[in-house]
């Protein structure tokens, strides 16, 4: 249909005289599940802060469906976010509203749609990120890390984007919740049709929803492509990654699994 | 890599896919068919939603054909599961009959459960929130009052063995809370003092008693005005801040971290700034005490013509030196009130950070009105000791 998503070319990112990004390039394909992994100071939330135009990048291009964001009017801008969702770390829920004011909130602002409707949606939404109907009256600070969570994705579906954010989806989770939300982010991926750009240290979730992993390293994309065949690359760093105890046992995990 | 220009021709095309197009709908009357075209997007579902709902057919079996949509999301297709709910409801069964395939994996998706709306909230009757109102209240006295034992028994020890006190907190928040505090409350205490002179010297100049402005003044200034404004002005610059303080430590976890590693948070977050403000308010307050007094010097002496020279001499001969004593005893007991309901607040936040705003006014409020308190009950005090 139209072109990637996201297509990013040689962008620059410095912060004050420290260089984040030097030359990186990175495309995304609709309906993929692209996981950005790295070292901590990789700058993989930096990258995803210049995808979602929170930052302007020092250098090069971000392409967001077709349309370059570096000079960007603000109503231009406005309208490729609402084709974005997004699930910051920690939720970033609005604290002063309940869950499921949280997910109509969006709505409201942009669609002019009949308070109950928004209602019916936000519950729906809700539903879809697998919270029960209990958890709508509840205000951020009595939900679990895990309600935390789904609630956030709940409210970044809100529109119905066709682009999925997730920062580190499943840290601070324990296992089998983690294993869950990542059953859930398969399932929304196939049932709305979304393409997902998630940024990760978990292994376990890499290797059960990337379709694609990006190897973020000095600065660069060092590689992108499957799990499996990333693990198997020569390339020194990405074999340090790949080999840390954590990783090899995920993939026993996934392997047994399968 | 060369850089497209944003208004060229490539970004006007991209812009067609991203404005919607209005969502539409026509009812067939020959092909018993209810068709929907153009954008069934969340953004676009406005242009039909109210007639939607209006929507009457007559009962009996019609087709629903979604083809000519361009794109439907999960807003669309819950607009249609309603519509087909209402309508079975009248009699109407609604047949999906040209709907794609990811059009019927909405329908499905978004095809509404038992469960449904959760109860509304129903907020509690007046009866209700005066009981709840009043147990808090009395609550919140018990609590204050366990606060101050509880900080009473933790600072005893520290009391004893002084070299153990942090003071450079201590001279830290002086002189956060008093130094810096001076321009504002010399500024108003100067103006208190003027107005006094001015509305108190009109009548004794009638009665040709100007001379009493003196007296009046000082008497004032030195007794009420001077502790109390620079109690109120301090409650409102610097308790607040100990609660916001305080409070927002608490949200973060660092008072649970400090208790953690076995450090008192009284001891660390209130001791000094209770010591620091019994240091700092008695300075303030004399200071307040001069302001007030020039204030008052000078307006006499514009209004009245009672010279600068003649009131600082009736000064000391007409006023009992406990004129004085009797404001700054109570400066000491206010700078108490002012930290402990601060921090108390502080401590009471929980959980999210508009807790913090909510404390910080309910510490404000509190330390005026015990202040207040205070000062009447102190009144009453020196009036049985005739002072």
């Amino acid at each position: 249909m139209s072109a990637a998503p996201i297509a990013v070319h040689d962008l620059e990112t410095r912060y004050g005289t420290k260089i984040v990004h030097r030359g990186l390039n990175l495309e995304v394909r609709r309906g993929e599940i692209l996981a950005i992994v790295g070292d901590s100071g990789s700058g993989k939330t930096a990258l995803l802060r210049q995808i979602l135009m929170l930052e302007r990048p020092a250098g090069g291009e971000i392409v967001l469906f077709g349309q370059p964001t570096r000079r960007l009017s603000m109503a231009a801008a406005r309208l490729l976010w609402r084709r974005m969702g997004v699930m910051f770390q920690h939720g970033a829920l609005f604290t002063s509203l309940t869950v499921l004011e949280n997910i109509a909130f969006p709505i409201m602002e942009h669609a002019r749609l009949s308070p109950r409707l928004v209602r019916e949606l936000a519950l729906l939404k809700l539903r879809l990120a697998g919270l029960p109907v209990e958890a709508a009256a509840r205000y951020p600070s009595e939900l679990s890390g895990g309600m935390i969570k789904r609630a956030a994705v709940a409210r970044a579906l809100a529109l119905d984007p066709e682009l999925l954010f997730l920062d580190e989806p499943t840290s601070g989770l324990d296992p089998a919740g983690a294993a869950a939300f990542d059953r859930l982010i398969l399932e929304l991926k196939q049932l709305l049709d979304l393409t997902v750009v998630m940024v990760t240290h978990d292994p376990d979730s890499l290797w059960r929803t990337a379709d694609r992993v990006a190897f973020l390293s000095g600065g660069k994309v060092l590689a992108t492509d499957t799990v499996a065949a990333l693990a198997a690359s020569p390339h020194p760093e990405i074999r340090r990654y790949f080999s840390a105890s954590r990783m090899q046992q995920a993939r026993e995990r996934t392997w047994k699994a399968e | 890599m060369q850089h497209r220009p944003t208004s060229g021709g490539a970004a006007i095309a991209n812009n067609v896919h991203t404005r919607p197009e209005p969502a539409r709908f026509s009812v067939l009357p020959a092909e018993q068919q209810l068709q929907c075209s153009g954008d069934w997007t969340i953004l676009a579902l406005h242009a039909v939603e109210p007639a939607l709902q209006r929507l009457q057919l007559s009962p009996g079996r019609w087709l629903l054909s979604t083809a000519p949509v361009q794109r439907m999301d999960s807003a669309g297709a819950l607009l249609l599961n309603q519509l087909m709910q209402r309508l079975q409801n009248a009699g109407v069964e609604l047949v999906p009959h040209q709907v794609p395939a990811d059009h019927l994996a909405l329908l499905e998706l978004t095809r509404s459960r038992p469960g449904g709306l959760p109860a509304p909230h129903q907020p509690p009757g007046p009866l209700v929130r005066l009981g709840r109102l009043t147990l808090d209240l009395l609550r919140q006295g018990f609590q204050l009052l366990a606060f101050l034992g509880q900080g009473t028994l933790q600072a005893q020890p520290l009391l004893l063995q002084p070299q153990r006190i942090r003071w450079r907190q201590v001279a830290a928040e002086i002189q956060r809370a008093g130094a810096a505090a001076v321009p504002i409350i010399g500024l108003l205490m100067f103006l208190v003092g003027v107005v006094i002179a001015y509305q108190g010297g009109l009548p004794l100049q009638r009665y040709g008693a100007s001379i009493f402005i003196v007296e009046l003044v000082a008497m004032t200034i030195l007794r009420e005005m001077g502790p109390l404004i620079t109690a109120i002005i301090v409650a409102g610059r610097t308790g607040s801040s100990y609660t916001a303080e305080i409070g927002t430590m608490q949200v973060t976890e660092e008072v649970a971290a400090l208790r953690t590693m076995g450090i008192a948070p009284f001891e660390i977050l209130v001791l000094p700034k209770l010591i620091a403000l019994l240091v700092a308010l008695p300075l303030l307050t004399v200071f307040a005490d001069c302001l007030g007094l020039l204030g008052g010097m000078l307006a006499a002496q514009s209004l009245l013509g009672i010279g600068i020279h003649t009131f600082l001499e009736r000064l000391p001969a007409q006023l009992p030196n406990s004129t004085l004593w009797v404001g700054m005893v109570k400066t000491p007991v206010f700078a108490a009130i002012i930290t402990l309901v601060g921090c108390f607040h502080g401590f009471r936040v929980r959980g999210s950070a508009e807790e913090v705003g909510r404390a910080t006014t309910a510490s404000v409020v509190l330390s005026i009105f015990l202040v207040i308190v205070a000062d009447a009950l102190f009144s009453i005090v020196f009036n049985i000791f005739e002072l």
